[in-house]
């Protein structure tokens, strides 16, 4: 195999190409499958991430792959490393880092970014201005959810 | 109380609203993504990580996320049966707490009859049938039956019987004699075996090691009774008593190696008999009174409204 084919770019939906090691690449399913039915050359367009995120689902992958290949002795490392690197990411990030690792079926990754925003959010006050959601429920509807389960709202 | 808690409630609702109103203006601000526009399948996937606790505040988050709540508590928390055997009649009761309804299916079949129920784990029982002198995984709810590769275990020796079927892919049968075993329950790869004596038996399959708990739990003064259960890895004792006082809970401290009764229990709900125990995280459960017979907690399977409804129409 000559270097070239080792080698695979990706393309951002804002036109940012990644050269990125094959290996690194394959971790997403997505790509995965593109390659192995040979319906894409050495350039892949990926239509739903921007450049921003992809720089960062390319971190993430690299990580990953390096670390995968060391055996076991690095994966307290490799978990401390994933709770930093979405330690600090905002909402919008996050959120579109789980779009990301749906689209791309990075099933890790899908997985580290749910949990981030599980751990994230725990009053329904952080639900509403952290995750930016729209409250939906009447006052009364509200009020009855509070209610049925006074103990979950207590503090 | 009732009135404090309402007045909470009030000021809560004003905060809320409060709330809403300045959230509507920060999302015109910015140009922030809404969590609550994210695939099903995805929320759900969230909502899978949070502890019940948050689980039910997320309900009242907007009507999408409380939809996905309460999809991901019913494939966590499904409410178990309760299986009662009469002593006087050739039927067997099985009742659904959460639609409080009892459905009897007649006549027992001849795996149950005159049998002893040892263990109930994931909607299996553990049946020593006298009758057939075997011992046999079996399902009360589609009469389903597995037999041990070694049947007549019960003819050497045992004081006690576990089992476990969500970990292994092996189903396993466990045995300890010896000592008189008051409870067994299997949480997390570990046995816990609580004897007579209150001291308690943990053995890793991991490492095939026993470990002894250090403290001995306080002593269980008859008639009352205690029972052992465990939910998500953590181990509770918890004692009843015929006065109908609150009972009083327990739940093992691994590191010190001891009991501790400093514990929150949060939406935990116990499902206890002789025979079984289980727990669950879901708040809501009226049981009857049922004193005659002997009653067993069975997780029902996902289709069992739709099993009895089969059956009621045949049998009518």
């Amino acid at each position: 195999m000559s270097k070239s084919e080792k080698k695979i770019v990706l393309k951002s939906l804002d036109n940012e190409a990644f050269e990125v090691e094959k290996a690194v690449a394959l971790q997403s399913q997505t790509i995965w499958v593109m390659c192995e039915d040979k319906c894409v050359g050495n350039e892949i367009p990926l239509e739903n991430v921007t450049g921003q995120i992809l720089a960062k689902v390319i971190d993430y992958c690299k990580k990953h792959a390096v670390v995968d290949g060391d055996g076991d002795e690095s994966s307290e490392e490799l978990k401390n490393w994933d709770t930093e690197f979405t330690k600090n990411m905002d909402q919008s990030t996050l959120f579109n880092m789980i779009l990301a690792a749906n689209y791309l079926n990075i099933k890790s990754l899908l997985n580290l970014t749910c949990q981030a925003v599980a751990d994230k959010t725990k009053t329904i006050d952080e639900f509403h201005t952290f995750l930016n959601i729209e409250n939906n429920f009447t006052p009364e509807e509200e009020a009855q959810i509070c209610q049925e389960n006074l103990w979950a709202f207590d503090d | 109380m009732t009135v404090y808690k309402r007045a909470m409630m009030k000021k809560k609702k004003n905060k809320i609203c409060q709330r809403k109103k300045k959230k509507i203006t920060e999302a015109k601000a910015s140009n922030n993504q809404d969590y609550s526009n994210l695939p099903f399948d995805i929320t759900l996937l969230i909502m899978q990580r949070l502890s019940f606790k948050d689980n039910i505040r997320a309900c009242a988050v907007c009507k999408t996320w409380q939809q996905a709540c309460v999809s991901a508590r019913v494939d966590e928390y499904p409410t178990p049966w309760l299986i009662s055997f009469p002593f006087d009649k050739d039927e067997y009761e099985l009742y659904d707490p959460s639609l409080d309804k009892t459905h009897i299916c007649k006549p027992t079949p001849p795996e149950l009859r005159g049998s002893y129920i040892y263990c109930s784990r994931d909607g299996w029982f553990l049946v020593h049938s006298r009758n057939l002198n075997e011992i046999f995984f079996f399902n009360p709810f589609t009469h389903e039956r597995i037999g041990l590769p070694w049947p007549d275990i019960w003819t050497t020796y045992t004081h006690a019987l576990a089992f476990s079927l969500c970990t292994f892919p092996q189903r396993l049968a466990f045995q300890e004699g010896g000592l008189l075993i008051e409870h067994v329950v299997f949480s997390n790869g570990i046995f816990y075996c609580l004897t007579e004596t209150g001291s308690l038996g943990m053995f890793d399959l991991s490492t095939n090691s026993w470990n002894v708990l250090s403290q001995r739990p306080p002593k269980c003064v008859r008639p009352n009774k205690r029972f052992m259960t465990e939910y998500k890895g953590e181990i509770f004792l918890i004692y009843t008593n015929t006065h109908y006082l609150q009972p009083r809970f327990l739940k093992i401290d691994l590191a010190n190696g001891r009991w501790t009764d400093k514990i929150s229990l949060g939406g935990l709900t116990f499902y206890l008999s002789t025979t079984s125990t289980l727990t669950t995280n879901r708040d809501l459960v009226h049981t009857p009174q049922r004193s005659t017979g002997y009653n067993v907690w069975a997780k029902p399977p996902l289709n069992a409204s739709d099993l009895f409804k089969f059956q009621e129409i045949h049998s009518s």
